[in-house]
């Protein structure tokens, strides 16, 4: 599955992704990056503390107001969930429960916007906070290949996963895309990940046997 | 620009301005920025003209709860304490401030609103003794009804119950920020050289409860005050902004607050008891006079002796 499709499923879904390994099934981003740094892989060894500090409380931004925001178009916006969210959530369910689990659903993620308190911003509002975390990005990243220099980093995961979702996500209105795009700095980061990391692996499932998925949305 | 600013805030105690973390952030914020404000400390916020604390209230744009719409309304107005900071320290402000309100406001909630001992023993007294009859009977049930759900909620689990495993979980997370904080702050006195900014605010805001208030499950506590910096930084900024909250003596006063009130509330118990005692006695001795059980025999034999005694 392409790492923007699980980005995406695992806003519904609630706990995808998750790797399987041997007989030990880990799941969600911070559990899986521990369990691969417990077996000697880690992305973020060369980091100081400093920039160890900053780089979770990027990765906290990136939580506190992408993730919401995406949750906040995805079910409090009525258009949106009316034409995309809730068919798309209630397909694999037959009638009634396709409604039931809806609608179960849409009000528990208006519950918590409600206890955070984004219940009472417009549309409008979601998308400044958008560009303002965008903004906060695109100054961290500058002019750099990566957030932290010459190597990407779980912060690099994880905002690639937001931003390419939020471009290749097809939604009633353009405007989260344009906004996003904006950010020149941020739209070629992510251009070049797909690049360097996702077009390998799409050539070599291609040159396969195997039909693994038919080719993932793309930037290009 | 000269316009009148109110601020409704929750009281203060243990040395702090005031004893919620969203009106400490504010009130600091207020004072890095020099803004003027008029700050009532209440405690009834049904008082306040948004219905909750804080509360910002000004001529312009009219009333604002939560710290980032005041902060937000203070910028407007030209308080500005972020005015120095350079596009980098801003961008680093916003995710400091997430990482505060996901690793360390979760277990700030638990430790005072949804540990067993520490919420009776000091959070709901607190309250129940200071909001005024009688809301003091509704209110601090309420708050420990929505902080519970807020945890629920920020969590993502709806099925969330106090216990050990939650709490090690929550604390773990909140041990982890503090020390990200600490590595931040390094040995400068702001987080941002040597001018305080709005994570500042923040920082002392969530941290500052912990410092002061003395909670009897102190796990969260000691983790605080391993961190000498952030202790440090806390002290510092109380000393230089709310010198007049120090001059109250905090160390000294929860011990002299609790004498007092021993004193006070013994011999109103003692007093309580002998009057309940007396007028269940009263109570007793009365229906038994009414129905003619025992009282009426009594003062007859006695009469019947008296008459044969001075017959004799």
């Amino acid at each position: 599955m392409s790492l923007a499709a699980e980005a995406f499923v695992s806003q519904i879904a609630g706990k995808v992704p998750f790797i399987h390994v041997g007989n030990q099934v880990v799941s969600e981003l911070g559990p899986i990056v521990q369990f691969t740094k417990a077996k000697g892989h880690s992305l973020s060894d060369g980091l100081d503390d400093v920039q160890r500090a900053e780089m979770k409380a990027y990765m906290e931004l990136v939580n506190n107001m992408l993730l919401t925001a995406e949750l906040y178009i995805q079910w409090c916006d009525n258009a949106t969930a009316a034409e995309i969210t809730r068919p798309r959530y209630s397909s694999p369910y037959s009638w009634p429960l396709n409604y039931i689990l809806a609608y179960q659903k849409q009000w528990e993620v208006r519950r918590k916007m409600n206890a955070i308190g984004w219940a009472g911003k417009s549309l409008e509002q979601v998308y400044e906070d958008v560009s303002q975390c965008c903004q906060a990005l695109s100054q961290r990243l500058g002019t750099q290949p990566y957030f932290f220099n010459k190597q990407p980093t779980e912060l690099d995961a994880l905002v690639f996963g937001h931003l390419f979702t939020i471009l290749t996500t097809r939604l009633t209105n353009d405007e989260l895309g344009e906004r996003v795009k904006s950010f020149t700095n941020l739209l070629s980061f992510c251009r070049r990940i797909e690049q360097n990391y996702f077009e390998e692996q799409d050539r070599d499932s291609q040159s396969g046997a195997s039909s693994r998925h038919s080719k993932g949305p793309s930037l290009m | 620009m000269a316009a009148c600013m109110e601020l409704y805030c929750w009281k203060g105690d243990w040395g702090l301005p005031s004893v919620d973390s969203d009106c400490l952030t504010v009130l600091t914020y207020a004072k890095f920025a020099g803004a003027p404000l008029k700050v009532h400390k209440i405690t009834n916020p049904w008082r306040s003209p948004t219905g909750s604390l804080p509360a910002l209230k000004t001529e312009d744009d009219g009333s604002v709860s939560q710290p980032s719409k005041i902060i937000i309304s203070l910028r407007k107005q030209k308080y500005n304490a972020d005015y120095d900071l350079s596009a980098k320290e801003g961008a680093d402000t916003l995710a400091f401030v997430s990482l505060l309100e996901e690793k360390l406001l979760p277990a700030l909630i638990y430790a005072l609103w949804v540990d067993a001992k520490n919420y009776v023993d000091v959070t709901r007294r607190w309250y129940a003794e200071n909001i005024s009859f009688p809301l003091n009977f509704l209110l601090p049930n309420r708050f420990h009804k929505q902080q519970l759900e807020k945890l629920q909620l920020l969590r993502g689990d709806p099925m969330l119950e106090p216990g050990d495993e939650l709490e090690k979980e929550l604390y773990r997370e909140a041990f982890d920020c503090m020390t990200l904080l600490s590595q931040r702050l390094g040995s400068h006195k702001f987080f941002f050289g040597d001018s305080p900014s709005s994570l500042d605010a923040y920082v002392f805001g969530h941290l500052a409860p912990l410092l002061k208030i003395r909670l009897p499950n102190r796990k969260l506590q000691h983790h605080l005050t391993s961190l000498e910096n952030l202790q440090q930084f806390c002290t510092n900024i109380l000393h230089l902004y709310f010198p007049s909250e120090v001059k109250e003596s905090p160390s000294c006063k929860p011990s002299v607050r609790s004498d007092s009130s021993d004193l006070d509330d013994e011999p109103h118990k003692r007093r309580n008891q002998i009057l309940s005692a007396l007028v269940a006695l009263g109570a007793m001795l009365g229906y038994a006079v009414i129905t003619g059980i025992v009282t009426i025999k009594r003062a007859q034999t006695q009469a019947a002796l008296e008459g044969e005694e001075e017959e004799d």
